[in-house]
């Protein structure tokens, strides 16, 4: 049987460094192909063939110091690894790594929760910390604090915030609630950043963001400069008063209005939180198939989208917020919600009680008080098989860039035989527009118009000066490409940076389009 | 393009051990445990009801009475350990440093025997 081997590496080399690794982690803990154990490593929701990312091993280290090993023996050997933590990074690649025969190096056993300080409101994990188990030791510990997760509550604490990814609450900006990191770097020695950098360390880690000199944690994010073994992160204090609310919108063109009406309470924080307007096929997945609507491939007529919303009762968009804090505070801001949002017209304000037995409005309330849950994976039952890939433009949060977005994305899925399934995540000031390709990837066919689809929303967004904020595995250097003002400048420095840190280019090859030698390899897909 | 054919090939593993010849509860584990792992796991999506996406599809494809999977007489061992080591469609696989061996077969005798686990579904 053929091995899976790492590009260029000979069987000679490779034997030698896993045998290596081997004595670091434990005969256990090196798992190779093909070992059926190794399957569990495959990204099994992109539109490319598994095979394009296929791990030829996997290496589990169980501490700081295992990493440090591990790396050494990488550099030794030549051999490149590609870090995950909880690897259900779906949508993204999961826990395969961007090219065929990377070793992967899954950090999920260190799976520790190190500290929660609860007077100054901060905990600090390992890479391994699922966002259930994190929740779970809030509540095991009755610590008066919430966390904050992803919508896919299988995912992890570290790799989403390294990812930039977002969740619910009022933390839900999960890089701007990080503060301190250790990083083991390429040649194998130990960095703390910021106050961490103090010998004997400092209690101020966790707590003061920018230490001495250049803040470099965002150096480490989306990124192939180091494999970041602990982060401190910002805890959001239980609120004595919680108000989710749900607004239902009519029409499809109520996305301009109810933009325009959100920004100023984003921005003068009347809504904390991540709040998003989600249109309507992503709240019916919960309630219902596509194939109860419709047999053969192409989106559903406008006719039968009116037809789900009015029996299952949602809006052509659905917009979700809370207000968090004292029980005054909220009723006083409670008062503004209203007035605003009932100008739209025909929209139906709902709360909490008004929904009690709605699925698809239970866990969005789940999801901004932190509670882990999978309900959006919902989404995957919409025309089977599981093919899923996000695209993910940022734009300003404004009316006339939302409906600019949904209109564009909505015409290209529809070209390809898509179905539109979107939502805006607003933040501050700007908003993450996901779009979920949903497919059957054991359809050839479907599989090759969601990458087809999918990389032309790439060129069309940057056409019209919007850049993705986060992407799947293979469509890295398409995404780096279109960050490319003044010549390239931009990727440019950051393989300034990989060469200068890991010379040996043996950290995570192409991750984000960072290159150890610059340009991709040819055979990349 | 080896995983795109699995669900056939896990559909013929299941039907080719029957049900009878399951490793007994000793041999697959401590179902207390396995309870656990279920809640910790497994239950968000193979919880009951809609908002348990496989609940959901199972309901879908088998109907009611054979979305939860916890207590199923149809299921073997082998198919459980297979589909949570291969993943199935839809299920991501889980790996061992997630869910490890002692723990699989303690989730396994949970799911076949949860009778045995304390605070088992009646």
């Amino acid at each position: 049987m053929n091995v899976i081997l790492p590009r260029g590496v000979s069987k000679e080399r490779f034997a030698a460094a896993t045998s290596a690794m081997r004595k670091v982690v434990g005969d256990h803990w090196v798992i190779l192909d093909p070992n059926p154990l190794i399957a569990g490593y495959m990204d099994t929701y992109s539109a490319a063939p598994e095979s394009s990312t296929a791990a030829s091993a996997a290496v589990c280290p169980a501490s700081v110091e295992e990493v440090q090993e591990v790396v050494k023996v990488a550099n030794q050997h030549r051999i490149p690894i590609w870090s995950i933590s909880t690897g259900k990074n779906f949508a993204y690649g999961g826990p395969a790594p961007r090219t065929a025969g990377q070793v992967v190096l899954d950090l999920r056993r260190m799976n520790r929760v190190i500290e929660v300080n609860t007077d100054l409101g901060y905990a600090i994990v390992e890479p391994g910390v699922g966002y259930v188990d994190f929740y779970n030791y809030m509540k095991r510990h009755k610590l008066p604090y919430w966390i904050d997760c992803a919508a896919n509550g299988m995912g992890g604490v570290m790799g989403n915030t390294l990812d930039h990814g977002v969740g619910y609450t009022a933390y839900g900006d999960h890089l701007l609630m990080q503060c301190g990191m250790e990083v083991v770097l390429a040649d194998g020695s130990l960095m703390r950043t910021g106050m961490g950098a103090l010998p004997g360390g400092s209690p101020s880690w966790p707590l003061y963001k920018y230490g001495y000199g250049p803040y470099i944690d965002g150096l480490f994010t989306q990124s192939n400069f180091g494999v970041v073994t602990k982060i401190g992160l910002w805890l959001m204090p239980e609120p004595p008063a919680f108000r989710p609310f749900m607004v239902q919108l009519q029409n499809e063109d109520d996305l301009y209005q109810v933009t325009e009406l959100l920004r100023p309470l984003k921005i003068n924080m009347i809504i904390p939180n991540a709040a998003i307007t989600v249109h309507l096929l992503w709240e019916a997945s919960v309630w219902t198939t596509k194939h109860e609507w419709k047999t053969g491939s192409g989106a559903l007529p406008p006719r039968t989208l009116r037809q789900i919303a009015e029996k299952f009762n949602l809006g052509m968009w659905n917009f979700y917020a809370a207000l968090y804090g004292l029980p005054e505070v909220v009723e006083a801001n409670w008062q503004i919600i209203e007035s605003t949002f009932r100008s739209i017209k025909g929209a139906k304000i709902y709360r909490e009680e008004d929904r009690k037995d709605d699925p698809s409005f239970n866990y969005r309330v789940r999801l901004m008080r932190g509670e882990p849950n999978l309900t959006e994976f919902s989404l995957m039952n919409w025309v089977g098989g599981g093919g899923h890939i996000n695209f993910s433009p940022i734009s300003p949060a404004s009316g006339a860039d939302a409906m600019k977005q949904f209109q564009m994305i909505r015409k290209a899925c529809e070209k390809f035989g898509f179905d539109y399934i979107g939502e805006f995540v607003i933040g501050w000031r700007e908003q993450h527009h996901i779009l979920m390709l949903m497919f059957n990837r054991y359809d050839a066919d479907e599989s090759r118009r969601a990458h087809d689809c999918f990389a032309q929303l790439i060129n069309d967004a940057a056409a019209e000066g919007y850049g993705e904020y986060r992407t799947n595995l293979h469509f890295m250097d398409q995404i780096a490409g279109t960050y490319g003002a003044n010549d390239g400048a931009l990727l440019r420095m950051q393989r300034h940076i990989k060469r200068a840190l890991d010379p040996a280019g043996i950290l995570a090859p192409g991750k984000n389009g960072i290159w150890p030698l610059g340009e991709p390899p040819e055979t990349n897909s | 393009m080896m995983r795109r054919m699995l669900p056939a090939l896990v559909t013929a593993l299941a039907l080719a051990l029957p049900f009878a010849a399951r490793a007994s509860a000793a041999e697959t584990g401590d179902a207390a445990r396995g309870h656990q792992v279920f809640d910790t796991r497994c239950v968000f999506c193979h919880g009951e009801g809609l908002g348990h996406p496989a609940w959901q599809l199972l309901a879908l494809k088998k109907g009611k009475d054979k979305a939860e999977i916890v207590g199923r007489q149809d299921l073997t061992p082998a198919y459980i350990k297979q589909v949570v080591r291969n993943g199935f469609i839809e299920m991501p696989p889980f790996r061992a440093s997630e869910i490890s061996n002692p723990d699989l077969d303690a989730l396994t005798d949970y799911i076949v025997h949860p009778d045995a686990a304390p605070d088992a579904k009646p």
